[in-house]
């Protein structure tokens, strides 16, 4: 038998470059065949010769003709991804690491908590949940940005995902706007979780963003009676091989490309480096 | 498995004989220590003493390899080698490198290419280095399990235990004429080996402890000696990574070619700024003392949950090779005197 390399990646072909804020893209790419992930598991996506970097696919795991990952301009390797047009070659690999328990989630209200581009993993889940709607109670969809120019998926939170069905509701916030075109509410996320209107002792909340919206939302939702094995958290570190391999991803005894990226709180919340 | 003796010459004509067929690597001396080297032409072989400079990892996964191309190209299984004069603390370095790239959940199909075709020859280790530790963590400085074959020496002949089919089959090839072990020669290797322990013993009194080193690690996440050590004193110069035999962290560096790329896959260390730092520049371990902490917490906490021992197999690389002139034993003595106050 062919040995696998999982080190290997698969030849795709960029087919879309969507900007969606000033730092922001979304890129969509070929699926290799029979590539199927599930929301939350995340992927190693290579410029080849530039370096290779994890991202959580933001589009619907039921698509299996492409997926979408959007990237902030943060390094060389997203900088390297930036400058590429439709038609380009990735390399990627994986699926890799857990995915959010849906089965955990059935029949009980749903928060999601997301802050930037932590909004990309969430937008795969609310399209998994919204998928099957049926079996879910509310969906509640908090999301926050600096400021409306930085908000992504724009026209979906803002138009499409609103409108979806009557237990679905979105609340969007930003953390400033200087020219006063926005109209909704002003402050951070956390804001939007009160009067959330679900029953919380059966709800599960999702929380993604960046470390420090992460810490105190989760600290907010504990205040508003979630237990912590009932707030998910999707942990970002550097992760290398996808594998657990490599061990850049340490989180204290886990290693967040097996054991996560999606964790609870309460598998996490002892460790002293959990909101680095 | 099965215990035979031969004379010590005939053992080396014989291993002579097999290097002109295939790759066989001994140990000779190099400055002060023990090098491996390709075994070609009779020469100095160092069966003993003591264990070589290099880690055996270099054996296994190398400082930087080649892993992955784009386009894909076919994976080729690598060449059959024999090490000769392996010591118990590299062997024991291998459970946890096996544990990570060949029995999780995901195999190292490169690494698991080199040690199947990998034989290795244990040999017991007479003159512990003066950073030699093993015994301070229970083990011994003789091999008990992990080897195809084992040599122990007996005045002029060697003591041959086979550890594995393999073992067998190879000793097999050797056509060597060997003879039956007695219960003297048991006796005599046994009291030799208490020999070397002993050894051991006198050079590690000052470290001696009373709590394993995995329940001092674990209760010692405040202690000053992080800071006194992994601030004060650590330099950062990743010697003790590089050396370790178990250390097996790396990361990948991409390198563009005219139609694709080359990965290649390198050995990193966790004491540098830059290994757990993500894109957006944070790192969850910003001071050097958490990051010398962390290497601790690794290697006798997370993976001693993992495998059941610590992933430090006592050898001394790591003190032999510290700029900062850090003694892990003395660390770790520090962290048992804090944590009983």
């Amino acid at each position: 038998m062919a040995k696998i390399n999982p080190y290997q990646p698969y030849q795709v072909e960029l087919l879309k470059v969507t900007e969606e804020s000033p730092s922001i893209k979304t890129f969509t790419m070929a699926a290799p065949p029979n590539f199927h992930f599930l929301a939350g598991q995340f992927v190693e996506i290579a410029v080849p010769g530039k370096g290779e970097a994890p991202f959580t696919p933001s589009s619907s795991p039921y698509e299996t003709n492409y997926l979408e990952v959007s990237v902030a301009k943060v390094g060389a390797t997203t900088e390297a991804l930036h400058s590429l047009q439709p038609g380009a070659i990735l390399g990627l690999r994986g699926p890799f690491g857990k995915d959010y328990p849906l089965e955990k989630f059935t029949g009980k209200d749903i928060l999601l908590v997301g802050g930037g581009v932590g909004l990309a993993p969430l937008r795969s889940l609310f399209l998994s949940l919204v998928h099957e709607l049926h079996l879910f109670n509310k969906i509640r969809f908090c999301c926050g940005s600096r400021t409306p120019d930085d908000f992504i998926y724009k026209e979906h939170v803002f138009d499409h995902w609103p409108k979806i069905d009557p237990k679905v509701c979105l609340r969007v916030t930003v953390d400033r706007c200087d020219d006063g075109c926005w109209k909704g509410p002003i402050g951070v996320v956390t804001k939007t979780l009160d009067n959330l209107d679900l029953e919380i002792k059966n709800s599960v909340a999702v929380v993604c963003g960046p470390p420090i919206m992460m810490k105190f939302t989760t600290f907010k939702l504990l205040e508003l009676g979630y237990r912590p094995e009932n707030i998910y958290l999707s942990m970002e570190r550097m992760m290398v091989c996808g594998l657990g391999h490599c061990q850049h991803c340490g989180l204290g005894k886990h290693l967040v490309c097996k054991d996560g990226p999606v964790f609870t709180y309460q598998e996490i919340k002892d460790e002293p480096e959990i909101w680095a | 498995m099965a215990y035979h003796k031969v004379k010590t010459e005939a053992w080396l004509d014989a291993i002579f004989r097999q290097a002109k067929e295939k790759a066989v690597y001994g140990l000779k001396r190099s400055g002060q220590g023990l090098v491996y080297q390709r075994l070609r032409e009779k020469t100095d072989v160092v069966l003993f003493e003591t264990r070589p400079t290099e880690p055996i990892k270099l054996f296994f996964y190398f400082p930087s390899e080649l892993t992955a191309t784009l386009p894909e190209e076919p994976f080729r299984e690598e060449e059959k080698r024999v090490l000769l004069g392996v010591k118990a603390c590299d062997l024991e370095a291998l459970k946890t490198a096996d544990f990570v790239y060949r029995f999780g959940d995901v195999v190292e199909p490169h690494y698991e290419s080199r040690r199947n075709n990998t034989l290795l020859i244990g040999s017991d280790c007479t003159q512990p280095n003066p950073t030699c530790f093993c015994s301070l963590h229970g083990r011994s400085c003789y091999p008990q399990d992990y080897f195809d074959i084992n040599l122990s020496p007996l005045n002029k002949e060697v003591m041959i235990e086979t550890g594995s089919p393999r073992g067998e089959e190879f000793l097999a090839e050797l056509n060597l004429s060997l003879s039956e072990v007695t219960e003297a020669d048991l006796k005599l290797r046994d009291k030799n080996r208490r020999e070397y322990m002993e050894k051991l013993k006198t050079i590690n009194t000052p470290f001696e402890h009373q709590k394993p080193y995995s329940e001092i690690v674990r209760k010692s996440s405040e202690a000053t000696a992080w800071k006194k050590y992994g601030q004060e004193m650590c330099v950062q110069c990743h010697a003790c990574n590089l050396g370790c035999p178990t250390c097996y962290c790396f990361s990948f560096s991409d390198l563009p070619e005219k139609s694709g790329m080359k990965r290649y896959k390198n050995w990193d260390s966790c004491l540098a700024a830059s290994f757990a730092q993500m894109s957006s520049g944070a790192t969850p371990r910003h001071n050097r003392w958490e990051r010398f902490r962390y290497h601790y917490y690794h290697k006798f906490d997370f993976l001693n949950t993992s495998l059941g021992f610590d992933a430090c197999t006592g050898c001394g690389r790591c003190i032999e090779g510290c700029l900062g002139k850090i003694d892990k034993r003395q660390v770790l003595f520090d962290l048992e005197k804090e944590i009983n106050g």
